[in-house]
């Protein structure tokens, strides 16, 4: 059992010389990370892209722990969330970030932060390119998100920094101020600057040239001690994309709900590398990512909750404490576990599988306790009265008449784990929850079914397995009694 | 054969068997009666080390009863419960020969046991594939006493082996467990409530009453020498409805 263990923890180290970029749930990580991927690829380096990792913290915990070689990150995200500092500069951040074996690039050429946008005819017709143009036109019609508006670094400072007095200004949600200022209702809205939807609804950003937003720089981060060949390409990346053009990558993306599409459109040759695998091929890979979680932390399950089942199923502390222990992992959120095990374990299958196990564990040592609790004393008696030693009554009389209770137990592990195994997709452990994480974040229903349906298919199908396995394994006559 | 010395069993505040003397001779059939939980289990568990006794100790050939002898000890005895006892998820032949394949016999020769042990018992050998739920009454009773006598142990102990059968049945068996009785010749301990049973199979009847041995005889020393009233009283209730 303990090899088995360490066997499974050692399973999915990286392939040596084969290098692991990172990304965050959103779309533009997604693009950035593809971008980098296929350049590294062009340069003949070996590549995995773990996508849609569950948000900063994991990001950084993987960087932290060398799980992840590269990701695409913002200058003002490792200045607030990573490293929280004053420094300002690139090269003060590359100095407090070198201790953690994480290097920076320059960069990559724009600045994804709170914007004014304006519809880019009227910018024309007015002249308007700087938020100071806006000064003599302060008639024009002003819509805010609530956020914005009312944040101690929003709207307030703002208009006073620029020294602006605008006559009309009020507040919207911001899904609907794109409608507004379409249809002419608003003039000028707060947005991000590079939100796909600058480009959808033909809007341009005010350059931000008093400088009152903090800058968040797109960046890479990377592990100083990646391969330098794989270095020196990623820095070519410096400079190469600016706000306009990450707009519409970003538009392509949600568009074609495809990201090695919008990679594509940055090399500009869209028809050359189109997504090189088909739908049929990906959900097969992910399957069997997915198939490979589950049985993988079942295994694990199994092997530690039959034992912790057997231990329970006597009377006594122990048993409460093992009924308590595997009850409380329950009622941990599957995230929160996540996020438990992520500074234990870093990111990775490994992190998702132990994760996955706990989850499993209480169904087993429920059931196996109760099956063996379940068989009669006068047989209990009779057992023992034979002359098997205890370890011999265990295998070879309780075990086998509590097995029905202990399989149906395993298959409510299993058929739940199917469902929570998508979450692995966070921790960028893959699996079927990876289009279910991009589906969500590009809004596209299409994908996120690419996920969910073979998941559901999936779990019938286990449940079919265990209705074969209780007529192949279960003894016959303990059958007979339903 | 069997010697308890100075044995009681309490449990908290109950106590299920007062202190008590008792010898089990060898190669005769004894048989434990008394009214509802007067403590017969009670000794039978005791003996096969289910339970422990509060105070005294149990003899087996003169051998101590302990924790490190219990397993060897129990290999020498046969138990047999109401119902057999038998486990669900075994065919009968399984039950019978899960001990001897546990202790690795000759395959042969099991079989070759099997076979005389169904024409001592009178069980038909193409039932024994079946399994506990698939038997009557009666053949599961037969398998339970085919599996107690399998590795020929010097010893049986019965615990109404035969309460859960209907009459007729029930009285063929007592025929059949008579006849083997005096065939193999073992040391036999019986528990039953039937006072027409203990008389027909027991060549010695020990009466108890809450948790004590009232007397010890023949059916026909109990009544023509009561050691006390309820000894009449106990006889008297039973003859009405079994003679
Ligand atoms: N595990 C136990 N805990 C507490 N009391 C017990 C336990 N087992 C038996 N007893 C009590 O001990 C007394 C003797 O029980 P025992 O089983 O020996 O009775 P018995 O003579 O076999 O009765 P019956 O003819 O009904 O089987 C009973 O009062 C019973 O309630
Ligand atoms: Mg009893």
């Amino acid at each position: 059992m303990r090899y088995l263990l360490i066997l499974l923890l050692l399973l999915p180290t990286k392939v040596f010389s084969q290098q692991v970029i990172g990304s965050k749930k959103f779309t533009e990580s997604y693009v950035l990370a593809e971008i980098a991927k296929r350049k590294l690829e062009e340069a003949g380096i070996k590549v995995e892209h773990r996508q849609g990792l569950g948000g900063t913290t994991i990001l950084w915990e993987a960087m932290r722990t060398g799980a992840v070689d590269f990701c695409p990150d913002y200058t003002g995200t490792i200045r607030e969330a990573i490293l929280q500092t004053k420094t300002t500069s690139l090269e003060g951040l590359r100095a407090e970030l070198a201790p953690f074996g994480v290097g920076l690039t320059e960069s990559l050429g724009f600045n994804n932060t709170y914007a004014l946008a304006v519809r880019r005819e009227m910018a024309e017709k007015l002249g308007l390119k700087k938020v100071s143009d806006l000064k003599v036109h302060q008639d024009l019609k002003v819509g805010l998100t609530h956020e914005f508006q009312q944040r101690s670094d929003g709207w307030g400072p703002f208009t006073k920094h620029y020294g602006l007095n605008m006559e009309q200004v009020k507040a919207l949600e911001h899904a609907l101020a794109y409608q507004a200022i379409r249809g002419g209702q608003i003039d000028v809205m707060d947005a991000y600057s590079t939100d796909a939807k600058l480009a959808e609804y033909d809007l341009v950003v005010l350059q931000d040239d008093l400088n009152f937003f903090p800058r968040y720089d797109a960046v890479f981060l990377y592990r100083l001690d990646a391969d330098p060949k794989a270095i020196e390409v990623i820095k070519t990346l410096v400079n190469t994309i600016d706000e306009e053009k990450m707009v519409k990558l970003n538009l392509e993306a949600e568009k074609k709900a495809d990201y090695v599409a919008a990679a594509n459109l940055y090399f500009s040759n869209l028809s050359s590398q189109k997504s090189s695998q088909s739908v049929w091929q990906k959900i097969l890979y992910w399957t069997i990512e997915h198939l490979f979680l589950v049985a993988a932390s079942m295994l694990v399950a199994v092997g530690i909750g039959l034992p912790l089942g057997v231990a329970a199923s006597r009377q006594g502390l122990l048993s409460q404490a093992i009924f308590s222990f595997s009850g409380i992992v329950q009622t941990i959120p599957s995230l929160a576990l996540l996020a438990l095990l992520v500074p234990l374990l870093g990111i990775s299958q490994k992190t998702a599988i132990v994760a996955l196990a706990l989850y499993s564990l209480l169904p087993i040592v429920r059931n196996t306790a109760a099956g063996l609790q379940d068989i009669p004393s006068n047989l209990r008696e009779s057992a023992q009265a034979l002359g098997l030693e205890q370890q011999a009554i265990l295998l070879k009389v309780y075990l086998p008449m509590a097995s029905r209770t202990i399989l149906a137990g395993i298959k409510t592990s299993a058929v739940i784990n199917v469902g929570t195994a998508t979450l692995a997709a966070l921790i960028g452990a893959g699996g079927l929850g990876e289009p279910i994480v991009s589906g969500l974040t590009l809004n596209n229903p299409d994908v996120i079914l690419q996920g969910a349906i073979p998941a559901a298919i999936l779990a019938l199908l286990v449940e079919f397995l265990f209705e074969l396995l209780d007529r192949l394994l279960i003894p016959k006559g303990l059958r007979l009694s339903s | 054969m069997i010697k308890l010395t100075k044995v009681s069993k309490k449990y908290s505040n109950l106590v299920a068997l007062e202190t008590t003397d008792l010898e089990i001779s060898r190669g005769k059939t004894t048989v434990l009666i008394g009214p509802s939980g007067c403590g017969k289990s009670t000794i039978l568990r005791m003996i096969v080390g289910l339970i422990e006794p509060t105070t005294g100790v149990i003899e087996i050939d003169s051998q101590l009863l302990s924790k490190e002898n219990i397993l060897d000890i129990r290999r020498q005895l046969g138990y047999v419960i109401q119902d057999g006892g038998l486990f669900p998820h075994l065919t009968a032949k399984n039950n019978i020969l899960l001990m001897a394949r546990h202790l690795r016999k000759n395959i042969s020769v099991m079989q070759e046991r099997l076979e005389e042990l169904c024409k001592l018992t009178h069980f038909s050998p193409d039932r024994l594939e079946c399994y506990p739920l698939e038997l009557s009454g009666g053949q599961r009773q037969r398998v339970g006493l085919m599996r107690a006598l399998f590795l020929d142990p010097e010893i049986l102990l019965l615990d109404e082996p035969l309460g859960a059968l209907e009459p007729l049945v029930r009285s063929s068996l007592q025929q059949e467990l008579k006849q083997i009785f005096q065939d193999l010749k073992k040391t036999v301990l019986l528990i039953t409530h039937d006072l027409a049973e203990a008389a027909y199979l027991g060549d010695e009847i020990i009466l108890m009453n809450f948790g004590k041995v009232v007397q010890r005889g023949t059916v026909d020393e109990l009544q023509k020498q009561p050691s006390e009233a309820f000894v009449t009283q106990f006889l008297n209730a039973q003859r009405g409805f079994s003679l």
